[in-house]
């Protein structure tokens, strides 16, 4: 395998891109084009770079915009995919992302793979959304959250698949991430233990 | 770089809200699979597996 750290980037090339890699890459080209800050974590991460899993979901958090910007950004969404959560724009804004409840989209037609969308909720959703890595793949750009904070969720998660996602991804970039981060955020998830147990 | 504060109790919490949430999801898309006819949700299946 092949990755390359360029300053804050990290290169994947020749990657033959899964129906999943085009899926985020569709969506998440719609978002740069509206100029949306978005940052994509959980179970893609360990996919897009090789572990040989599905999901049924890609988890984005989108920077948290006022109902006129959302209402563009919704309708440019809509021309290629459903809101399969509600239909309704103002429902979807009021009722779901401001309540910190996510909204998912999917192709027309379809339901599955759906982009699981929501709004930074917590300190450390808006600090992964500010600490962003932009990866390039076959040169297309998309943004993940840091991996210093991305295996010690997981871990605090704590599913089999969420501790092996988790193993997975350490061990790819173990000698490519700040160690020192990446130990703050096992001790403040309290997963230190988990990490020595089945990690380290 | 300064690490954000970490509230396990919310996480905790917002753990459960999720798979609440996801529980949810399963019941809105055991309703579509209904609805729809199977060539059509086999369909999305095979491309999403493939």
């Amino acid at each position: 395998m092949k990755i390359e750290f360029l300053d804050d980037k990290i290169e994947i090339n020749n990657k033959i891109f899964t129906n999943l890699d085009k899926f985020v890459i569709d969506f998440t080209s719609i978002l740069k084009k509206e100029k949306i800050e978005y940052v994509i974590v959980s179970g893609y991460l360990s996919i897009l770079f090789g572990r040989n899993r599905t999901s049924e979901d890609v988890d984005i958090i989108v920077s948290k915009i006022d109902d006129k910007s959302f209402e563009k950004l919704w309708y440019k969404i809509v021309k290629n995919y459903d809101c399969v959560i509600t239909s309704d724009l103002n429902n979807a804004y009021e009722n779901y992302l401001l309540k910190d409840t996510s909204i998912r989209f999917a192709k027309k037609e379809t339901f599955i793979p759906n982009m699981e969308f929501k709004f930074p909720k917590f300190d450390i959703d808006k600090w992964t959304l500010k600490e962003r890595k932009t990866v390039l793949i076959n040169k297309h750009e998309i943004y993940i959250s840091p991996l210093e904070i991305q295996i010690p969720y997981k871990l605090f998660l704590g599913s089999e698949k969420d501790i092996e996602d988790a193993k997975f991804l350490y061990n790819l970039f173990k000698d490519n991430m700040d160690i020192g981060i990446f130990n703050e955020f096992n001790i403040k998830f309290k997963t230190k233990e988990l990490f020595n147990r089945y990690i380290k | 770089m300064k690490t954000p504060n970490v509230n396990i109790k919310e996480l905790e919490k917002f753990k459960k809200k999720n798979f609440q949430e996801r529980l949810d999801f399963i019941d809105k898309y055991t309703e579509w699979l209904k609805k729809n006819p199977n060539k059509k949700w086999s369909k999305q299946q095979k491309d999403f597996i493939d």
